[in-house]
């Protein structure tokens, strides 16, 4: 509990000092829209290919709202050091020791501990049909799953969870992503992401277990166990592309988009 | 020969009217031989298993557009040339440099939709337990259809692209682009990717 309140002293208090700096930047960014929170070019599909309409699904060529850049540039070589150095070896060596069957029983067991999460931001969406399969997929999954260890209500009854969160029900009702930042361990996140998480770790009932240090190793398991199911994909989207810091960007607020409008 | 010359403009005629479907598994089919075949062929043998493919299937002119962005309006005929020249090579090269392995991977084809000129294919990359699931977007230029646009997750890769490209010729200019992804295409050859 205290190691919770610790780490949301920390968040808010950055978001607290940072705010001033946020809204001046989003005020001072040009030909700003609303609906994206970005700045405004020209029509990429328009000015490309005269007479070709913008492509649906690209859209409009836009310019993310990116005050911070030089600091996030100087956390992301931080994180991408952290992940070669320190993550990727101490999630081989966790490979090596648990199954990829065992590896993804416990990501679903925390996924099942995070449904009041998720339920909770459907109720806020009134979303009661998603918020209905949240509730279904915790009861059978808590039972029938063992504890939430097997995903039962997906693999046999094709019910999908419902990925919802605290920043996405602030950009169902309209609040704009606010600037982009990348977090130290955390990665890259939005001013109202960040607000979301904030909230969203009020309603987890990992940041209620104590004493503290089996609340950190919970998080810890959490998050190898993550990290050891996943990895590949960092070095697939560097790969892949030239400017990684943009690509991670450009990604992250694509995928964002893409998950409000579900 | 009075059949061959018969002949002729049906097989035109059955290549240009091959489906959007049909289209994304022969390319499918293309990456998973290179895959399968990655270790025997070494990068050159899977870019030039891919080349031809790959060169077919994507609308690489109006994709090198998009990607520049507000710049290609600047960009004289020549510029815009060595671009698309570049950018199809990177492309190739990212192909041929990341499809080098196979452990069971297989295509499974999804479901269709059309829609504002724009046909999406869905197309599923099973390997073991992972599924992902690729939305190929295509639209019909001059009789064939080609892939406009690839999303992944939500994510737009002629959007992720345009996004790197931009950023990089406003911080380094047109050469700068070119020489990254000159450098990007040397790694990949030198098997430094991948």
């Amino acid at each position: 509990m205290k190691k919770m309140k610790n780490f949301y002293a920390i968040i808010v208090a950055c978001v607290i000092v940072l705010l001033p700096v946020f809204v001046h930047a989003e005020v001072s960014q040009p030909g700003q829209t609303e609906e994206t929170e970005t700045t405004k070019s020209l029509s990429a599909g328009e000015e490309a290919v005269s007479g070709e309409p913008a492509e649906e699904g690209v859209g409009e060529e836009v310019v993310p709202l990116d005050p911070l850049e030089s600091w996030n540039r100087v956390i992301f070589v931080f994180n991408d050091r952290v992940y070669f150095w320190v993550m990727k070896p101490l999630a081989k060596g966790y490979n090596a020791v648990f199954p990829e069957p065992v590896r993804v029983s416990v990501q679903n067991f925390f996924h099942n501990i995070a449904t009041p999460i998720r339920f909770v931001n459907c109720l806020l969406q009134l979303k009661f049909e998603s918020a209905g399969i949240e509730l279904a997929r915790f009861g059978l999954n808590s039972t029938a799953g063992f504890g939430g260890f097997f995903d039962v209500a997906k693999n046999n009854l094709k019910l999908q969870s419902q990925e919802k969160d605290l920043g996405l029900t602030l950009g169902h009702y309209g609040v704009g992503t606010g600037p982009y930042i990348i977090w130290p361990f955390l990665g890259p996140s939005t001013l109202r992401d960040t607000v979301g998480l904030v909230g969203d770790g009020f309603l987890s009932p990992l940041n209620y277990v104590t004493p503290w240090e089996d609340a950190f190793a919970l998080d810890a398991t959490q998050y190898f166990n993550y990290a050891s199911l996943h990895i590949g994909e960092y070095e697939e989207l560097k790969e892949s592309s030239i400017e990684p810091y943009v690509a991670l960007r450009d990604a992250y607020l694509q995928h964002r988009q893409s998950r409000l409008k579900k | 020969m009075v059949c061959v010359v018969l002949a002729a403009p049906c097989l035109l005629l059955a290549k240009a009217a091959q489906s959007p479907s049909e289209v994304i598994e022969k390319f499918n089919g293309a990456l998973l031989e290179a895959m399968k075949k990655g270790q025997e062929l070494g990068y050159e043998g899977r870019y030039k298993l891919l080349q031809p493919v790959i060169m077919n299937t994507f609308a690489f002119p109006y994709m090198a557009s998009v990607c520049a962005g507000r710049y290609w309006k600047t960009f004289d005929e020549k510029q815009r040339s060595r671009m698309l020249d570049t950018y199809i090579d990177w492309t190739i090269a990212t192909y041929a440099g990341r499809f080098n392995d196979y452990s069971g991977e297989k295509f499974e084809m999804g479901k269709v939709e059309t829609g504002q000129g724009i046909v999406t294919v869905v197309s599923r990359l099973i390997h073991g337990n992972d599924v992902t699931e690729f939305d190929y977007r295509l639209r019909n230029l001059g009789g064939t259809w080609r892939i406009v646009d690839i999303q992944v997750s939500g994510v737009s890769q002629l959007a992720l692209t345009r996004a790197q490209f931009v950023s990089v010729i406003k911080d380094k200019g047109y050469d700068g682009l070119l020489v990254m992804l000159k450098d990007k295409i040397r790694r990949f050859s030198r098997g430094e990717e991948g």
